[in-house]
């Protein structure tokens, strides 16, 4: 690629003779000056390619939606099931933490009852 | 030698904003300049008559590509929330699991040491059958992992 005066850049390229043809074969048919088919032609080139990375990175981004699509799906049917998993231990929790309540404060006055049955038996010896 | 293996020298003087395009592509598509502007000219050749019909093309394909990236922002933001949704229960669960063996295994200790204290004191240890099987469930469940 070298830049010439007029500020173009020169490119030298080899192409199939086939296309060459055809190149030749546009310039005539169109009747555009010879730069301008082929820049025409360039530019079609260079959108196709534009065309196609974009049907790729909307294909590609069709499919992570798709599998992120799923994946949510998944999320939302494991937490539905958690909730309902966490409901009856925290329930249990609830119930054990009154029971120990009342347990706890019974074997404090029970202790305080076998002390002092301790120290009359002690006493009485 | 077949038609198509035979290559033809072509030299070509290109505006700036054309260069500018083909760089860009061959930066993309990891190609050299000379590749990229071959391949054009090549898919261009056939492609001259419908300029038209494919800057329509790519403008429908940069909305959809548009919509997509904000369904696939949304979908991610939900995604996002999900997850983090997903731990806090995976804890919660966890935290309720490993606590309730905790109180199960002090309600144990504490029910031994109830009968034991009336057994010192010869008093009566009136049982309340229903709380007694469920203080059993519990320890089940939660000490012995039978529930």
């Amino acid at each position: 690629m070298k830049r010439n005066n007029l500020d173009r850049l020169k490119f030298t390229i080899n192409i199939p003779e086939d296309i060459y043809g055809r190149v030749l074969n546009v310039i005539e048919t169109h009747g555009l000056e010879g730069m301008s088919a082929i820049q025409n032609m360039i530019s079609a080139g260079l959108l196709r390619l534009k065309i196609d990375m974009i049907k790729e990175e909307n294909t590609s981004l069709s499919s992570q939606i798709e599998n992120l699509r799923k994946e949510t799906k998944r999320l939302v049917e494991e937490n539905s099931r958690l909730e309902k998993l966490c409901i009856e231990p925290q329930r249990d929790a609830d119930y054990i933490y009154k029971r120990l309540e009342v347990l706890s404060s019974e074997n404090e006055e029970l202790e305080v009852l076998v002390r002092r049955q301790s120290s009359a038996e002690r006493e009485g010896n | 030698m077949a038609m198509g293996y035979r290559k033809r020298k072509l030299s070509l003087l290109l505006l700036p904003e054309l260069c500018e395009e083909i760089k860009k592509a061959s930066l993309k598509m990891d190609w050299t300049e000379e590749e990229i502007l071959g391949w054009a000219i090549a898919v261009g050749v056939g492609g001259i008559d419908r300029l038209g019909e494919m800057e329509g093309e790519l403008s429908e394909l940069t909305t959809r590509k548009k919509e997509l990236d904000l369904e696939l922002e949304s979908i991610i933001s939900d995604y996002g929330r999900l997850s983090t949704r997903n731990a806090a229960l995976r804890y919660e669960c966890f935290d309720t699991l490993t606590r309730n063996r905790t109180l199960a295994i002090k309600l144990t200790g504490a029910k031994t040491m109830n009968r034991s204290f009336k057994n010192i004191l010869k008093i009566a240890d009136d049982r309340n059958e229903q709380e007694d099987r469920t203080d059993n469930e519990m320890v089940e469940r939660y000490v012995l992992n039978k529930g």
